[in-house]
């Protein structure tokens, strides 16, 4: 290729670049502008819906083909923030909007199914029930999770143990974020959880997800199951999530199986037992979290320290704090915390 | 003579070929994720991956050197995030301006105690401070020691699961910290995030929040524009897509706290520390065998100063290839071993040659070519000829980078803004991407001398009325 050659080919890859940016910024401009419009004319008329100055059926009408997809993430938007009767009428006027939808859920495109999964669980439950807990098993872990989600949000108890069954599929997940979306589904779900905590052939990162989720829902009756579980186990997060569960639930007939557990070799452990003791754990225990405010473990001494203070071991940390060396700070803090 | 100017030209052509060819990689790489990422964030409802019982707590570290001028719109900017549960901590590493005083009366520190909970050694802390007004502020005043050194202070006394560096110039938008630690909940094996940095010269910066983005009204700072479009739309994003990423910007990046403690906090000694960090994440999980992530998030967008005078971009240019340098050197067991993956055989050759080496044959290109013209062996035509298709392929990937950025994100919403990017584009080639080449030569040479100097730079700070009366006044009233 001769210089010339070159140089004209490139020059044109420039233009044609540069072409491209100003079309990009016209489309993109153009739409903007539709939404905008769409969003300017549905807005009120949706207000108008929702309370009561119009009707489904007559705004159904007003739908053109060309911006159901706008007007159908509009109502998807509306009704996330709506509950009760309000809702139900913006799931009226989605209803025959959603048909084309229910197609997606096979197109080959995990982003489509996923969209679909997401509006179909926002505007269509349980109408398409069956159809969300089949993406449960989806191939693309992104709308599984959001079939999980949109179970999770319709409250949809019926289907929570297939949810909970299927935690290991999000073995990446943070244990977190599994806890939330099964808690979501409120109460129901501790009878599932409970089980699958106490079930030694479960997953050790689905009986994790479980006693997160139920401290979360603050389920009491998960109490004894939690502590005989801390009998049993020695994995750690099974141990810190089921120590977590009886930090929100457990009573001071708990306490004789927390206590060897500040023992444990590992520190999280002990930093949560000593969490756990402050809580449920009396006067007795006051001498043994003091002198785990000196443990290798920063972390250790900050949770016994606090659990001195709510025990009410204010003089020991008020002695600890006056005296001079490095956990005095801990101890002063654990104070101020207290007072605060 | 002849013999070797002809090798030399060889060569350059070779180099011209190759680090144009993997620029072009790397911007078919990034258009692929972004799409695909915007794809997904399209569907993706915002809230959904951060739940209030799902977030992970984080620690915000602030090094701040000389801050003054932007310290508290940067530390209202943090205030304002949108996120369940995070705590700030500013290291005031030694200023010798109002920085302490400034962040005293703004948000009214009062002495507390706070226990360490890790011993990565530091320059001693005076005083640890927490505001009134906001408990989950504090204020870390301690002996000059260098960033690094500030980022350890913070990270020594960081109590979450994460923590967020960045710097004391920049401010972030709302949601950003809940995008770049969307990763985290997504896979737990990620270690480290990093999101966009954007030029914040030129834009409006009302109480810590951008409220509008223009282009920077001088050319100085609107060639960065150009260069951070480059570097992350086109750069980063390829390399976190093939898990290539060398470096998170200090700027603003996510890390699993127990991860960076672990390996002994920042290295302090160097001025890449951002870089250096990075690369040692990756060989330490890799030594290792620990699984992990490295990712670079596209849209959490993190604005910043950028030097306006030539002097100050010179420095910062120089330290930045001092830093890619002293990085390169210290982790220089990595390179092309198979054990660390794409990084060890293809990240490391690329930075070696095409970022390290690239100012030294480029300048070693501009005067063989002129020797060449000189003792007859190539025409003023060839050489004419080899320069227009240089400019042309520069300005071909820039334009993509813009490109990419009206794809995506669309910050630059004044079409007047845009056409003056594409005019950036053509332009750069002429004396600024030289002069780049120049302050990397000078920050070889410095590397090579084993300095580790900061160099300071003149800060403005965030104006809300970035009209050139407003700026006038401001540079005013600190020289005066």
């Amino acid at each position: 290729m001769t210089p010339p050659v070159a140089i004209g080919l490139l020059l044109a890859v420039n233009l044609a670049l540069a072409g491209l940016v100003l079309v990009l910024r016209v489309r993109n401009e153009r739409t903007a502008r539709r939404r905008r419009a769409i969003r300017e004319e549905w807005h009120p008329l949706l207000v108008e819906l929702v309370g009561g100055d119009r009707s489904a059926v007559e705004l159904q009408g007003r739908v053109s083909s060309r911006d159901t997809s706008e007007v159908v993430e509009l109502i998807a938007e509306f009704a996330r923030r709506l509950s009760g009767s309000d809702r139900e009428k913006l799931l009226e006027l989605a209803a025959p909007l959603i048909g084309a939808i229910g197609g997606q859920l096979h197109s080959a495109r995990p982003q489509t199914r996923a969209r679909a999964v997401r509006l179909l669980g926002e505007l269509a439950f349980p109408a398409y029930r069956p159809e969300i807990v089949g993406a449960l098993d989806d191939p693309s872990p992104l709308v599984s999770m959001l079939a999980a989600t949109a179970l999770s949000s319709a409250r949809a108890v019926d289907d929570a143990g297939r949810l909970i069954a299927r935690v290991d599929r999000f073995s990446a997940w943070s244990p977190g974020y599994l806890a939330s979306l099964v808690s979501a589904m409120g109460p129901a779900v501790s009878e599932d959880a409970r089980r699958l905590l106490s079930d030694r052939e479960a997953g050790d990162r689905t009986r994790e997800v479980a006693a997160r989720a139920l401290a979360i829902l603050h389920d009491g009756g998960s109490a004894d199951t939690a502590a005989s579980v801390l009998e049993a186990e020695d994995d750690e997060e099974i141990l810190n999530s089921c120590l977590r569960l009886l930090q929100v639930v457990g009573s001071a007939r708990h306490a004789a199986v927390v206590r060897p557990l500040v023992s444990h070799p590992a520190f999280s452990v002990r930093a949560n037992a000593c969490t756990v003791l402050g809580r449920i754990g009396n006067g007795t225990d006051i001498e043994k979290l003091r002198m785990l405010i000196f443990d290798e473990s920063p972390w250790v001494a900050i949770h016994a320290a606090e659990a001195v203070a709510r025990l009410g071991g204010t003089e020991v940390l008020e002695d600890l704090a006056n005296r001079s060396h490095e956990r005095a700070t801990v101890a002063a803090e654990a104070i101020e915390g207290a007072v605060a | 003579m002849i013999e070797v100017l002809l090798w030399i030209n060889g060569v350059l052509l070779v180099y011209f070929a190759l680090v144009n060819l993997g620029h072009a990689a790397l911007t078919i790489l990034s258009f692929q994720t972004l799409r695909t990422h915007l794809r997904w964030v399209r569907v993706v409802d915002e809230d959904v991956l951060t739940r209030s019982n799902a977030g992970l707590p984080v620690t915000i570290v602030v090094p701040a050197y000389n801050e003054e001028f932007a310290i508290a719109d940067t530390v209202r900017s943090l205030l304002a995030l949108s996120y369940p549960e995070f705590e700030v901590i500013v290291v005031n590493d030694g200023s010798t301006d109002d920085t302490r005083r400034i962040l005293t009366s703004e948000f009214e520190f009062r002495p507390a105690r706070r226990l360490q909970t890790s011993d990565i050694p530091t320059a001693p802390v005076r005083d640890t401070l927490q505001s009134r007004l906001h408990p989950n502020l504090w204020l870390l005043d301690k002996d000059n020691g260098g960033k690094a050194d500030a980022l350890n202070a913070g990270l020594n006394h960081a109590r979450s699961p994460l923590f967020c560096a960045m710097d004391g110039d920049t401010v972030l938008e709302r949601d950003a910290l809940r995008r770049v630690t969307q990763p985290f909940v997504v896979d737990t094996r990620t270690v480290a995030t990093g999101g966009i940095i954007r030029i914040a010269n030129g834009t409006e910066v009302e109480s810590g929040s951008v409220e509008a983005v223009r282009l920077p009204r001088s050319m100085l700072p609107r060639f960065q524009v150009m260069e951070y479009l480059r570097a992350f739309l086109a750069g980063r994003v390829g390399w976190g897509a093939i898990g290539g990423t060398l470096i998170i910007s200090g700027a603003f990046g996510a890390f699993r706290r127990s991860v960076v403690c672990d390996m002994g906090g920042y290295a302090v000694g160097t001025v890449g520390e951002d870089m250096d960090l990075i690369v040692a994440l990756h060989e330490h999980c890799r030594d290792r065998r620990i699984p992990y992530r490295i990712t670079f998030v596209p849209d959490p967008v993190a604005w910043t100063e950028a030097p306006e005078r030539l002097r100050d971009l010179g420095r910062q240019r120089d330290r930045w290839q001092r830093g890619l340098a002293q990085v390169l050197f210290r982790h220089r067991r990595m390179f092309g071993r198979p054990r660390y993956g794409v990084v060890g055989l293809v990240a490391f050759p690329y930075f070696t040659v095409f970022e390290l080496f690239g100012p030294l044959i480029e300048t070693i290109g501009y005067v063989g070519f002129a020797a060449s013209v000189v003792v007859g062996e190539a025409t003023i035509r060839y050489v004419v000829a080899f320069l227009t298709v240089t400019v042309f392929l520069g300005s071909a990937l820039s334009i993509s980078a813009v490109a990419l950025e009206e794809l995506s994100f669309r910050r630059y919403e004044n079409r007047r803004d845009l056409v003056v990017l594409l005019g950036i584009a053509l332009v750069e080639s002429f004396g600024y991407r030289q002069l780049n080449t120049l302050w990397r030569l000078r920050g070889m040479w410095g590397a090579m001398r084993g300095s580790t100097r900061w160099g300071e730079m003149e800060k403005r700070g965030f104006d809300p009325d970035p009209s050139p009366r407003s700026q006038e006044t401001r540079v005013t009233a600190r020289v005066g």
